[in-house]
């Protein structure tokens, strides 16, 4: 996992990294998250058609592990299951020692997954 | 109750992913077994990180480049990271390289063998920002960035790039 992918992005002035629940879904259920999440991207974005993106696992994080960060969950189901971390400290660098400890914990709870998919 | 987090790579194709660094890696890997190759190990690692660096921009100078409202990454910080990269001596040039969502360049050091020494260092043009960890220990700042490296960051890379625990 990278610890790039952890990082929140600004929206409408909040600062939020955008996860999906998966308690109780199976792996195909997980691939097919994956798979709408890379086809809404080349709707959305010509750069993101013109390269498309393939899948190559995902990082499990268990709530109580952003817990011990002091990050919270904001959970919109838009889509369902979608949710924000959110409660990310203003100064980058407070961000990157959380990711680094996120990347640490998250390796843990989840071996790398490849569900190899194709875009 | 667990929740995904990036999983799918939103960055682009990772470094190595394209035809240039693919070879790159190609010939890295050959050298592992073929000592005699006339190119050094260092030398090809330098190319490799370069040609991701340049493939990355390729794919990630557009805002909205992942399909989810990532910034752009700008002329300018791709310079300033390639600046950075040909200033690194080749014993540390075993980094990984990514763009962050907000369009700037990752260089991200762990060890494989102590997997708690790690080093996440974000190039923002003219300001580095770094967290690094050695098992216990978490070391941060914010630095700005001229022509060499702080000092600081490379101590943390040769901690932990240091293969004792």
């Amino acid at each position: 996992m990278k610890v790039t992918q952890l990082l929140p992005i600004k929206i409408e002035n909040r600062l939020e990294t955008s996860v999906y629940g998966i308690a109780g879904c199976k792996m195909s259920d997980i691939r097919a998250m994956c798979q709408d999440w890379i086809d809404e991207a080349a709707v959305k974005s010509i750069a993101a058609k013109q390269n498309p993106r393939n899948c190559y696992g995902y990082a499990k994080i268990g709530r109580e592990t952003l817990n011990t960060t002091n990050l919270e969950l904001d959970i919109d189901n838009n889509p369902l299951g979608h949710a924000n971390i959110i409660g990310w400290p203003l100064e980058y660098e407070d961000r990157l020692e959380i990711v680094n400890e996120l990347k640490l914990l998250a390796a843990k709870f989840s071996p790398r997954v490849t569900p190899n998919l194709e875009t | 109750m667990n929740y995904v987090a990036g999983y799918v790579q939103n960055t682009p194709s990772s470094p190595g992913v394209g035809d240039v660094a693919k070879e790159i890696a190609g010939r890295l890997d050959r050298i592992s077994f073929e000592s005699k190759e006339s190119c050094s190990k260092d030398c090809l690692q330098r190319e490799y990180i370069n040609s991701a660096l340049i493939e990355l921009y390729s794919e990630c100078s557009y805002e909205g480049w992942d399909g989810h409202g990532a910034a752009a990454l700008s002329e300018n910080v791709k310079r300033r990271a390639s600046d950075l990269v040909r200033n690194l001596p080749n014993e540390m040039l075993t980094a990984d390289i990514d763009i962050t969502p907000d369009g700037q360049v990752a260089m991200i050091w762990q060890n494989k063998r102590f997997p708690t020494k790690l080093l996440t260092l974000v190039i923002g043009g003219d300001t580095l920002y770094y967290a690094c960890r050695i098992g216990g220990q978490r070391f941060k700042n914010k630095l700005s960035y001229g022509f060499v490296i702080p000092h600081e960051i490379r101590t943390c890379i040769t901690l932990v790039i240091n293969p004792g625990r």
